[in-house]
């Protein structure tokens, strides 16, 4: 049976010309787990609204959506609610309530469902979710994750038949989003809900999806079982630099037989057909040692008095010019250390110095004058004005000129409010208001939040434009991959204290558990190869295994 | 039998309005010390040595008011000294201390009230009154939080932006007077996001449920119905004039009839009442600990 169907819809934005859905038509079986990708901006959240009545964009359009055979328009109020749940990107603005158990009871108290069915529900609920011990928590207190979860259950609670969720991970880190995704896997697996979820982070999400639709522009370029598609995808098209790291090898170097899409899928199929006489890439040269920008010598600090240390015996210095990734699991103390280093908060015990200097002896708020700014991970208490050219002329009138070389294109962002650009979009607007302070240490929390795999390339190329002006660069993510691509040396924060840092190379290789899908796939045969790049120049140097 | 504060929120209210309303009414210093003592030996009882800045706050005031008082009040015929050209009355000081008594049992009363009370059984306690208003109680409570917290995130980003230049009063009022025009902003922003996840609900398509996470026993009822029973003996008392108490020129009361016995003896339950759900359940623990 059909649970959802697009047919030849086209829509456009009242204040603008080009149609933000071109003819878009497909349909989804009853039961189907798909993955909608695309670019940020290509119309993917106009796509999933239309499906969802409550939340149907204002726009002019031609064609239908229907939903088990009834237009969306024409559903009855209370079963279009109930049968058709929707779940978006900001975890924590989606919460109504002060109590979990009451958020959870909020969408049947809204049908009129009695209140002995819903304790029931709320009981079985909490119960499959794993959630007991949080029911009469304040949801403030839970985390991100915690909170996607909660969204994701008071949906769930309503017994939909089709589940649209807007890019529900965007905001997580990558352990919580994998959690997030197996949640859904597991939803989609018991109760045959039918799900449609709009993606970029295409790593976890395309080896346990039965169909994969990929947009550009506004329009459907293809439809059908991840691996046909992936076999079928144009190699620049944009969604490719976001695809998981055996599907990139595998459409690299031509490998032969069915695209893996695993890391076991590679190590078993794909790597077998090379050779593996050369086992490491050439060491690149080290970089020279130079002065160091920012140093950390045995840092305590803790939020409250009779709290737990957050950071102790924090030990570790950036030397100047050089691109630093923090890494580490929540709550290891990464934006904590952040903050110290910004002069946002002071440190019980040891030293932090910038520039040579203790950050204690920079008089008059000179520290934050052209020598440290910090990127916060929530990006919006960024913005103070109405749009975003009066944000960056606030701190530059000159803007235009100081950011010639920035590589996003700004220009459809200057007129607009801060708050109605998307996540991804606000970031870009946020580096680039930073940028104009002109910081000698730039400190950037999470900056890949958000972003779509070609907007994190043009990321990388900001960062490195400013590492060559001598820029120093302190960045704290989650992003493993971005760390293992672009970074010069990464350290490991567990616990509050630095575990380890070298280079990318011999510091993903080394790591065993916390290492990018690359090294986890070419362990034992290639040694050193952490990046898509590094397997592909191995597997090119070596060359086929003949037969 | 469950701890006093375990009870039904509904009934554990409708307990101690009523203990608090009697002494608000009511100017007969024998009912108004019992009030006082009940109230002081079950907030100890619950709460032992601690908050004796509140203790200090609510038995302080109402003594420097009883001393006061007659500094002001020139009413009574009993002159204990003059001072300033003004007589210190022994009655004034009396109605002094009466009114402080009922002051300090009355703040012990809506203290321990504030005390077992908690957003989730406000809430609940408004469903009586609207069921909207509780939706919007809730929803504000959450809201007020979630604005103090987004307010300080967003005065770090700024100072670490150099928003503030230097370290002057006018530049921080500047900078505090812009973060607080955009927290509005991002107030209606964030209120957008949370009415449209409230419409994908099914918020406004019909009559609503509430959910109650508090369940009606007969316990409940049990504590209900002696409250009101006790209450209105008391009532009556005090309606029909048996606890009136004259001041001025003299202190003076009607004779004490089978009514005023009835009423103080009916008052002295109700107030005695937590205690007694308190000190048995206690009993009954240590009892069970006795046999583990």
């Amino acid at each position: 049976m059909e649970a959802l169907a697009f047919s030849h819809l086209t829509a456009v934005y009242p204040e603008s010309d080009r149609p933000v859905l071109r003819d878009v038509s497909f349909s989804l079986e009853a039961g189907e787990f798909a993955v909608l990708c695309g670019a940020t901006g290509c119309g993917k959240t106009t796509l999933l609204r239309f499906a969802k009545r409550e939340l149907t964009p204002r726009c002019t359009h031609t064609g239908t959506v229907t939903f088990c055979g009834t237009a969306v328009e024409a559903l009855e109020a209370r079963t279009a609610a109930a049968q058709i749940g929707f779940v978006m990107q900001h975890p924590e603005q989606q919460i109504v309530t002060d109590r979990v158990w009451h958020e959870l009871a909020f969408g049947l108290e809204n049908l009129g469902v009695p209140q002995a069915v819903i304790r029931r529900r709320i009981a079985e609920i909490a119960s499959y979710f794993g959630m007991e011990d949080w029911l009469t928590k304040d949801p403030a207190s839970l985390s991100g994750g915690q909170k996607q979860i909660l969204n994701l259950a008071s949906v769930m609670i309503m017994q939909p038949a089709l589940l649209l969720l807007d890019e529900p991970t965007a905001q997580l880190d990558p352990l919580a989003a994998a959690d997030f995704l197996t949640t859904l896997q597991r939803l989609n697996r018991d109760f045959s809900v039918t799900i449609l979820l709009a993606e970029h982070r295409l790593g976890a999400v395309i080896p346990i999806a039965d169909r994969l639709l990929v947009m550009e522009n506004g329009a459907l370029t293809a439809d059908g079982s991840p691996r046909s598609v992936l076999e079928k995808l144009p190699e620049n098209a944009p969604v490719m630099a976001g695809m998981p790291a055996p599907v990139q090898l595998f459409r690299a170097v031509g490998g032969s037989g069915v695209c893996p899409l695993s890391v076991s899928d590679a190590r078993r199929t794909l790597l077998p057909q090379f050779r593996a006489e050369i086992r490491t890439l050439p060491e690149p040269a080290p970089r020279p040692e130079t002065e160091p920008a920012l140093a950390f010598s045995g840092v305590y600090f803790r939020y409250q008095r009779r709290a737990a240390d957050v950071l102790s015996d924090l030990t570790f210095s950036v030397q100047t010019g050089e691109l630093y990734c923090l890494i580490g699991g929540n709550g290891a103390g990464k934006s904590t250390a952040l903050a110290l280093a910004s002069g946002v908060l002071r440190a019980y015990a040891g030293t932090v110095r910038v520039f040579g200097k203790k950050i204690a002896d920079y008089k008059q708020r000179s520290l934050h004058q052209g020598c440290v700014t910090l990127l916060p991970q929530d990006v919006q208490t960024v913005f103070l004005k109405n749009t975003v050219a009066e944000e960056l002329a606030e701190i530059d009138r000159d803007y235009p000129a100081a950011l010639k070389d920035f590589p996003f294109d700004l220009s459809a962002m200057l007129p607009m409010h801060p708050y109605d650009l998307s996540g991804g979009q606000q970031q870009i607007a946020a580096l680039a208001k930073v940028m104009l302070t002109k910081p000698r240490l730039l400190l950037l929390d999470e900056p890949t939040k958000g972003l779509d795999a070609q907007s994190k390339k043009l990321l990388a190329d900001v960062l490195y434009g400013l590492t060559e002006r001598g820029v120093t660069l302190l960045v704290v993510t989650h992003d493993i991959e971005f760390a293992a691509e672009h970074a010069d040396r990464c350290g490991f924060l567990s616990q509050g204290a630095l575990i380890s840092s070298d280079t990318p190379r011999r510091f993903f290789s080394e790591n065993v558990f916390y290492t990018t899908a690359v090294s986890r796939m070419t362990r034992g045969k290639y040694d050193g190869a952490v990046t898509v790049a590094d397997a592909v120049a191995l597997c090119k140097l070596n060359g086929r295994e003949e037969r | 039998m469950r701890s006093f504060a375990e009870m039904n929120p509904a009934a554990v209210t409708v307990h101690l309005l009523l203990t608090a309303c009697i002494t608000i009414f009511c100017m007969e210093p024998v009912l108004l010390g019992i009030s006082l003592c009940a109230a002081i030996a079950f907030y100890l009882m619950k709460n032992g040595t601690a908050h004796r800045s509140f203790h200090l706050f609510a038995l302080g005031v109402p003594a420097l008011f009883a001393v006061l008082n007659p500094l002001w009040n020139q009413h009574g015929s009993t002159v204990l000294f003059v001072i300033n050209h003004r007589a210190y009355t022994a009655e004034a000081l009396c109605y002094g201390g009466v009114t402080g008594i009922r002051l300090a049992a009355v703040l012990y009363w809506f203290r321990i009230f504030s005390e077992m009370t908690d957003s989730e059984k406000l809430f609940y306690l408004f469903r009586f009154l609207s069921p909207r208003i509780a939706m919007v109680l809730s929803m504000a409570i959450r809201n007020l939080t979630l604005y103090r917290e987004q307010m300080k995130k967003i005065q770090q980003s700024q100072r670490a932006l150099g928003l503030y230049r230097e370290a002057h009063l006018i530049d921080d009022v500047r900078g505090g007077a812009r973060v607080f025009s955009v927290l509005l902003t991002w107030a209606l922003e964030n209120g957008i996001i949370t009415a449209n996840s409230m419409s994908a609900r099914g918020y406004g398509t019909g009559r609503r449920t509430s959910y109650v996470t508090f369940r009606w026993h007969l316990r409940d009822a049990v504590l209900l119905g002696i409250s009101a029973i006790l209450a209105a003996v008391s009532i009556r008392a005090v309606a029909a004039g048996a606890m009136h108490w004259e001041f001025y020129p003299v202190c003076d009361a009607p004779p004490h009839g089978l009514l005023w016995t009835a009423g103080i003896g009916a008052y002295l339950l109700l107030s005695l009442l937590p205690l007694i759900y308190e000190g048995k359940e206690m009993l009954t623990w240590k009892r069970l600990r006795s046999h583990i």
